[in-house]
C-alpha cells in the first residue's frame, strides 16, 4: 500500500507583485490513502490545489503521478491525468437535472448528435444506487436541499473515474448523517485504490477519516506525519506556529432582562411559529443544519424579508418586521453569512465602509458630509478592533477575512446597534482571528450588548451561548441552557 | 417554499396559454373577422419573420445574453440585399446579406465573450452603428426592386399557407430539436444556468457566448432578405420594434431573461400571443401611436413579471 | 537556488515600470484621445479653434450635458435609463404648450413635474423587482417607446411653435444652457460627494444588497435616481425647444443615446458604484468637440451616428481593459 500516487516536489510560486505562495513545497500522496491537507487561511493550499489542477503553472518543482512526470498546462490536462477537485462552492447549474449535471461538459451523443437521455439516466441512476443515495434526478437541481446538491457533486466528481479526488470542506454543508455516508464513501473509494486528498478545518474530521495529515504554513511544508502520531492541540499549533493555551476565551455569564422578544413569527412558506427571547448581555447560539431556517430567521428579525405574520417587542415596545432601515432604527445589526456579497462593498474603503451604517454622525449640519468626523472614527474603530489595514482608505477587498470581518462589525458598532445578529461570524476566518473575533463577542456582550450567534461549528456554539436554540426545516425544535447542551442532544434534535 | 414555488411557476407556465385563450375568447367577442381562417393565416404570416430571429433570440437569452441590434441589423440587410439584387444578382445579394449578418454577429460576440461587456451596452453601441449605416446608405428613403422570383419567395402559399410561414415553422421546430436534444443546445442551458459551473466542466462558455451573436447575426440577415422579397423593398425603417416585439415574445413565453432556462415552444406560443395582440389592435383600429404606448407597456409589464417570478423580487 | 530568488525580483520590477507607463495613459486616454481630436480637427479646418467655435461646441452639448448629469446618477448605481430621449420630445411639447396656456413659471413647473412623475413611476417599477442594469435596459427600453407614442399623441404629430417671449423663451438663449448644465454639474458633484444621499446611492451602486443590509432603503434610492432622472430630463426638453422657440415630437430620439455615450467616454464604469460628474463634464466635452468636428469636416448625421456607436463601444471596452487589469493585479496580490 506504500506506493507513492503523486508527488508534487520542490514547488515554489511566486505571484506577480512578490507574493511567495509557496517555497519549496514537496508534498507525496499514497496510493489509495486519504491525506488530509491542513492549514490557515493563505497558507499556502489552494494555491497547491490550484497548481495541482492545471490552474497555475508553478515557478519551479516537478508533479508527477505513478513516477512519470507531468506538466499541467489547464484544467483538462489535470481531468486528463485522473485529478477531480471538489470544490467548497456547489459546482452545480440549478436549472439543470441532477442527471444532466453528472454529465455536464462530458454528453454523450449517438452518431446523430443526440444526446443518449435515457443510457445517461440510468448510468446515473445505478451509479447513485450503488453509493446508497436517494434523490429526485429529474427536477432541476435548484429545487434540491443542500445535503442533495452536494451528493450530486459528489458523485459527478467520482463519475469521471478519477484516481486523485481532492475534497475541499466537503461536509461543510451536510448532516451528521449524511456525512457518515460521506465517510463510507470515502473509505469505499480507499478500497478501490483512489486516493483522496482531504481539505478540512474541522480536524476531528482529519483524524476520523485520514491516514495522514500535511500541516501548511507560510507557503511551506511544516510537517507531514501520521494523524496517529499527532493530536489536535499539535496540528493547531503547527498551522498558527505558536503555542496556544485555550481555543476559546473564558466566558463570565451574566444575562440581564429580555431585550428582544420573538412570537409566532412565520414566513411565507417556510418559518413555522418561531419565538425566542434574547437578554440583555446573552449570547444566544443559534444550531442547526444549513438550510434548517437560521439565516432566514435572522433576515426577518432583520427586516430584509417578507414576513408573513408574527411579533416582536424590543425592550418592551413592539416594532415592526417592517424594512432593514426599521430594523437599523430599532439598534438591530446584522453581520451577513457572505461578508463580501451582502456585508460589504469590497471595492471601497475601510472608512466608507463603516460609516454607511449612521452617516448622521459623520455630517455637519443635516446632510452635509464631514470628512475629518469620517476618519476619526474609522480610526477609533480600526484602533479598538485591532483591525489590521495600513490604513482607512485600504479598499476591504485588500483585507483578510477575519479584518473583514471586524469591519463588519465596526459598521453596527458604529450604528449604534444593541442587538448584534451574527450569521456564521467565523467563516473562512484562520484560527487566530476567530480567537479574537470571539474575545470581541465577550467583550461586547459586557458591555451590555446582545448577540444572537448563527454557527455551524459546535465546539464555538458551546464555547460562547448562554442558551442554544435549535432549528429544524423552519421550526425552533427546542432551546438547550449552556449547562445540558451535549453535542449528542443538539444533533438530536437538528436532525429532526 | 418549495411548493410556493412550484404554484407559482405552474401559473407562470401556463399565463402564455391562458393569455392566448382569453385574448382569443375576447377578440372573438369584440369582433366577427377575427375567428376566421383568413385572419388566422394573417396572424401566422405577420409572426412568422420576426418569429424567425425569436427562435435565435431564445438561444441567446437561454445562453445569458440578448441583442439589441437585430433590428438595425434588419434593416440593413434589406437595404443592402435589395441594392445587391437589383445591381449584381440574387445569390450575390444573399451572399453579401449573409456575410453582413456573420459579421455583425462575429463583433456582437467578439464584444461580448471576449471584451466582456454587458451585452446590452455591446449590442446597443451595435444597434445605433447599424442603424447609421442603414440610413447613410440610402439617405433615410426606402429602395424597392421587384422581382418576380423573389417576390414569390416573399408572398407564394402552398397549400393556402405562404411560405414564410412554413419557414417559421421550420426554424422552431429545428430549434427545438437542438434545444432540446444535442449537445449544443444543452451546453447553452448549462452557459446560461451558470458560466462558471460549465467552464470548470469543461464546457467552451467564451465560444458559446460568442456563436449565439453569430447565429443570431445569421437569422437576422435571413429574416431581413425574406421581408426584403415579400415587400420588394429595402428601408432603414424596418425593424424598429424587432429587438422589443421579440424579446417579449421570448419572455412572455416563459423564457427567462436570468438565463438557462426556456424553449423553442415557449417563444412560439409568446410569438402567437404577441401577433393576436397586435392584430388585436388593428381589427379595434388603435390609432399606431397607441399602439406604441401599449407595445411599451406590454414589454414593461412583460420584464417585471419575467424578474418578479424569478425570484430577484 | 540563487538566480531564480533574483529572476523573479527582475520581472517584478519591469513589470511596475511597463504598468507605469500603460497605467499613466490608460488614465488619461481621454485627455490624449481629445487633443489628437483637436489637432486634427483644427488641421483640416482651422476654423476649429476659434472662439465662435467654441461657443457653438458648449452651445451644442448643453443639453447633451444636461441629460448626462441625469443618466450619471442612474448609471453609478449601477442601471441605465433609455427613456430620456422620449421624455424630451414629450416635456418640449407640454412645456409649449402649457407656457402657451398658463404662462412662463407655471409651464416649466408642469413640465419639469411631469418628467419627474414618469420617472417615479420608472422608479417604482424598478424598485418593485429589485431591478439591476438587465432590467433597467428592457423597462425604460419600453417606457422609451411608450412616451415616444405619447409624445406623438399630446402632439398630434405636428411641429409646435412657440411665440411667447418671456422667461421661458430666455432660458435657451445666448450662453444660459452652458450657464444651465455647469450650474447642474456643480450641484451634482457637491450632492454626490458631499452629502449623505450621495454616499448612499454610490453604496447602491456598489453592492445593492449590501446597501439593503446596511439598513439602507434602497428601493427609496431607486425611485430617487430615476425621479431626478426624469426632472434632468424635463429640463433638458426645456432647454431645447427655448433654445430653438418650437417643439417637435421627435426631437428627443437619439438623445440618451448621446447622453450614455458622454458617460461611459467621461470613464464611468457600467458596473456602478464609482465615477463622478467631473467624468461626466469630460465625457461631454469630448462628445461636443467631436461632433463638432465632424460637423466642421461635413460629416452628415448619419455617420456620426455610425461614429457615435462605435465610440460608446470603443469606451466601454477601455473601461474593461482598465479593470481587468486592475483586479488582475489584486487577485495576483491576495494570492
Amino acid at each position: 500500500m506504500n506506493e507513492t500516487t503523486l508527488e508534487m516536489v520542490h514547488i515554489s510560486k511566486t505571484f506577480v507583485g512578490g507574493v511567495k505562495a509557496l517555497q519549496d513545497v514537496t508534498f507525496r500522496v499514497e496510493k489509495g490513502s486519504v491525506h488530509g491537507l491542513v492549514g490557515e487561511n493563505g497558507a499556502g493550499k489552494s494555491t497547491l490545489m490550484k497548481i495541482l489542477d492545471g490552474v497555475y503553472r508553478p515557478d519551479e518543482g516537478t508533479i508527477r503521478i505513478d513516477g512519470e512526470p507531468v506538466v499541467m498546462g489547464n484544467t483538462r490536462d489535470a481531468a486528463a491525468a485522473g485529478i477531480s477537485l471538489i470544490f467548497q462552492e456547489l459546482n452545480l447549474v440549478p436549472t439543470l437535472s441532477a442527471v444532466e449535471n453528472a454529465f455536464l461538459g462530458r454528453l454523450t451523443t449517438d452518431r446523430f448528435g443526440f444526446v443518449k437521455w435515457k443510457e445517461q439516466r440510468r448510468k446515473f441512476v445505478s451509479f447513485l444506487d450503488g453509493l446508497d443515495f436517494a434523490l429526485d434526478v429529474d427536477v432541476p437541481v435548484g429545487r434540491l436541499s443542500i445535503a442533495e446538491k452536494q451528493m450530486v457533486e459528489i458523485a459527478k466528481a467520482l463519475l469521471i473515474d478519477s484516481k486523485i479526488l481532492v475534497m475541499d470542506e466537503p461536509t461543510a454543508t451536510l448532516t451528521s448523517n449524511e456525512i457518515d455516508k460521506l465517510f463510507n464513501i470515502i473509505r469505499n473509494l480507499e478500497r478501490h485504490g483512489i486516493t483522496v486528498i482531504y481539505i478540512s478545518h474541522r480536524l476531528e474530521e482529519i483524524f476520523q477519516i485520514c491516514q495522514k495529515v500535511t500541516v501548511l504554513r507560510d507557503g511551506r511544508v511544516i510537517d507531514t506525519t501520521d494523524v496517529s502520531d499527532t493530536s489536535r492541540t499539535e496540528i493547531i499549533e503547527k498551522m498558527v506556529g505558536r503555542k496556544i493555551d485555550v481555543e476559546f476565551p473564558p466566558r463570565d455569564y451574566s444575562p440581564g432582562d429580555a431585550v428582544l422578544e420573538v412570537k409566532d413569527l412565520f414566513t411565507p412558506g417556510f418559518l413555522r411559529d418561531i419565538s425566542f427571547s434574547l437578554r440583555k448581555g446573552e449570547i444566544l447560539g443559534i444550531s442547526g443544519l444549513v438550510g434548517s431556517g437560521r439565516t432566514e430567521v435572522a433576515r426577518a428579525i432583520f427586516g430584509a424579508d417578507k414576513v408573513e405574520k408574527g411579533t416582536m417587542s424590543i425592550n418592551g415596545r413592539n416594532v415592526k418586521f417592517h424594512s432593514t432601515v426599521l430594523a437599523k432604527h430599532n439598534s438591530l445589526g446584522l453581520v451577513p453569512e457572505d461578508r463580501k456579497e451582502e456585508g460589504l462593498a469590497v471595492d471601497f474603503n475601510v472608512s466608507r465602509n463603516i460609516s454607511v451604517t449612521n452617516l448622521s454622525k459623520v455630517v455637519s449640519g443635516k446632510i452635509f458630509l464631514n470628512r475629518r468626523k469620517e476618519q476619526s472614527i474609522a480610526e477609533h474603530y480600526v484602533k479598538e478592533l485591532g483591525i489590521k489595514t495600513p490604513s482607512i482608505f485600504q479598499k476591504v477587498q485588500n483585507l483578510s477575512g477575519g479584518n473583514q470581518q471586524k469591519v463588519v462589525l465596526s459598521k453596527w458598532l458604529h450604528a449604534d446597534a444593541d442587538i448584534l445578529i451574527l450569521d456564521e461570524p467565523t467563516r473562512g476566518i484562520d484560527v487566530g482571528a476567530k480567537f479574537e473575533i470571539y474575545v470581541l463577542m465577550n467583550e461586547l456582550v459586557k458591555r451590555g450588548k446582545s448577540i444572537i450567534m448563527i454557527s455551524s461549528e459546535l465546539p464555538e456554539i458551546f464555547a460562547l451561548s448562554d442558551r442554544i436554540l435549535v432549528m429544524h426545516e423552519g421550526r425552533l425544535k427546542g432551546c438547550v441552557d449552556k449547562d445540558k447542551a451535549t453535542p449528542e442532544i443538539l444533533m438530536e434534535m437538528a436532525i429532526g | 417554499m418549495l411548493e410556493k414555488a412550484s404554484i407559482l411557476n405552474t401559473i407562470k407556465n401556463n399565463i402564455v396559454v391562458l393569455a392566448l385563450i382569453g385574448l382569443v375568447l375576447i377578440m372573438s367577442i369584440l369582433s366577427k373577422s377575427f375567428l376566421t381562417v383568413s385572419n388566422i393565416i394573417n396572424i401566422l404570416t405577420q409572426v412568422s419573420i420576426y418569429g424567425i430571429v425569436a427562435c435565435a433570440m431564445t438561444f441567446a437569452i437561454i445562453c445569458g445574453e440578448f441583442d439589441l441590434s437585430v433590428g438595425s441589423l434588419l434593416a440593413v440587410v434589406t437595404i443592402v440585399f435589395i441594392d445587391m439584387a437589383k445591381n449584381y444578382g440574387f445569390i450575390a445579394a444573399v451572399a453579401a446579406s449573409l456575410l453582413i449578418g456573420a459579421l455583425v454577429g462575429v463583433i456582437n460576440g467578439f464584444l461580448v465573450s471576449r471584451v466582456k461587456i454587458s451585452a446590452f451596452v455591446a449590442t446597443l453601441s451595435l444597434m445605433v452603428s447599424l442603424k447609421g449605416l442603414a440610413l447613410f446608405y440610402t439617405n433615410g428613403k426606402p429602395i424597392n426592386y421587384v422581382h418576380d422570383g423573389m417576390y414569390n419567395l416573399g408572398n407564394g402559399s402552398f397549400l393556402g399557407l405562404p411560405y414564410i410561414v412554413y419557414m417559421f415553422f421550420g426554424f422552431i421546430a429545428v430549434s427545438h430539436i437542438v434545444l432540446k436534444y444535442t449537445k449544443f443546445g444543452r451546453n447553452l442551458f448549462a452557459t446560461g444556468g451558470n458560466m462558471n459551473v460549465a467552464k470548470m466542466a469543461g464546457i467552451n462558455v467564451v465560444y458559446y457566448k460568442f456563436i449565439i451573436f453569430v447565429i443570431l447575426g445569421l437569422v437576422t440577415s435571413f429574416a431581413g432578405m425574406i421581408m426584403a422579397c415579400r415587400l420588394n423593398s429595402g428601408n432603414s425603417l424596418f425593424g424598429n420594434d424587432l429587438a422589443m416585439s421579440v424579446v417579449a415574445a421570448v419572455v412572455i413565453g416563459g423564457t427567462s431573461l436570468s438565463g438557462g432556462r426556456g424553449s423553442a415552444i415557449k417563444t412560439f406560443l409568446g410569438m402567437l400571443v404577441i401577433g393576436v395582440l397586435f392584430n388585436a389592435l388593428l381589427i379595434l383600429g388603435v390609432q399606431a401611436n397607441w399602439q406604441d404606448v401599449i407595445k411599451g407597456l406590454i414589454l414593461i409589464t412583460v420584464v417585471s413579471f419575467d424578474a418578479f417570478f424569478s425570484g430577484k423580487g | 537556488m540563487k538566480s531564480s530568488t533574483v529572476s523573479p525580483k527582475k520581472s517584478v520590477q519591469s513589470y511596475d515600470y511597463l504598468d507605469r507607463i500603460v497605467g499613466i495613459l490608460r488614465k488619461y486616454a481621454l485627455i490624449v484621445a481629445l487633443i489628437i481630436l483637436i489637432i486634427v480637427a483644427a488641421f483640416i479646418e482651422p476654423r476649429f479653434i476659434s472662439f465662435q467655435n467654441i461657443r457653438n461646441v458648449l452651445n451644442q452639448v448643453s443639453v447633451i450635458g444636461i441629460l448626462a448629469c441625469g443618466m450619471t446618477f442612474v448609471i453609478i448605481t449601477g442601471c441605465i435609463d433609455l427613456s430620456v430621449g422620449s421624455v424630451i420630445s414629450i416635456t418640449g411639447i407640454v412645456v409649449i404648450k402649457m407656457v402657451k396656456r398658463f404662462g412662463d413659471f407655471p409651464g416649466i413647473i408642469m413640465a419639469l413635474m411631469l418628467g419627474a412623475l414618469f420617472g417615479f413611476l420608472i422608479g417604482l417599477v424598478m424598485a418593485r423587482i429589485n431591478g439591476r442594469l438587465g432590467e433597467s435596459f428592457m423597462v425604460t427600453y419600453g417606457a422609451q417607446t411608450a412616451l415616444a407614442g405619447l409624445a406623438m399623441i399630446v402632439s398630434g404629430g405636428l411641429f409646435l411653435m412657440s411665440d411667447t417671449f418671456g422667461f421661458f423663451s430666455r432660458i435657451g438663449k445666448g450662453a444660459n444652457p452652458i450657464v444651465i448644465f455647469l450650474a447642474l454639474i456643480l450641484i451634482c458633484q457637491v450632492f454626490i460627494k458631499r452629502t449623505t444621499f450621495g454616499r448612499n446611492i454610490y453604496f447602491l451602486g456598489a453592492n445593492p444588497e449590501a446597501a439593503k443590509l446596511s439598513g439602507i432603503n434602497i428601493g427609496r434610492y431607486r425611485v430617487l435616481i430615476f425621479t431626478l432622472s426624469g426632472a434632468i430630463a424635463a429640463l433638458a426638453g426645456i432647454v431645447l425647444p427655448s433654445r430653438v422657440a418650437a417643439a417637435n415630437p421627435t426631437a428627443g430620439v437619439g438623445y440618451e443615446l448621446d447622453a450614455i455615450a458622454a458617460v461611459v467616454v467621461g470613464g464611468i464604469s457600467m458596473s456602478g458604484g464609482s465615477g463622478t460628474f467631473l467624468n461626466t463634464l469630460m465625457g461631454v466635452i469630448v462628445i461636443g468637440v467631436l461632433g463638432n468636428a465632424l460637423n466642421i469636416m461635413n460629416v452628415t448625421s448619419y455617420p456620426q451616428m455610425i461614429i457615435k456607436g462605435i465610440v460608446i463601444a470603443a469606451a466601454v471596452s477601455l473601461d474593461m481593459w482598465n479593470r481587468s487589469i486592475s483586479e488582475g493585479k489584486e487577485i495576483l496580490k491576495n494570492a
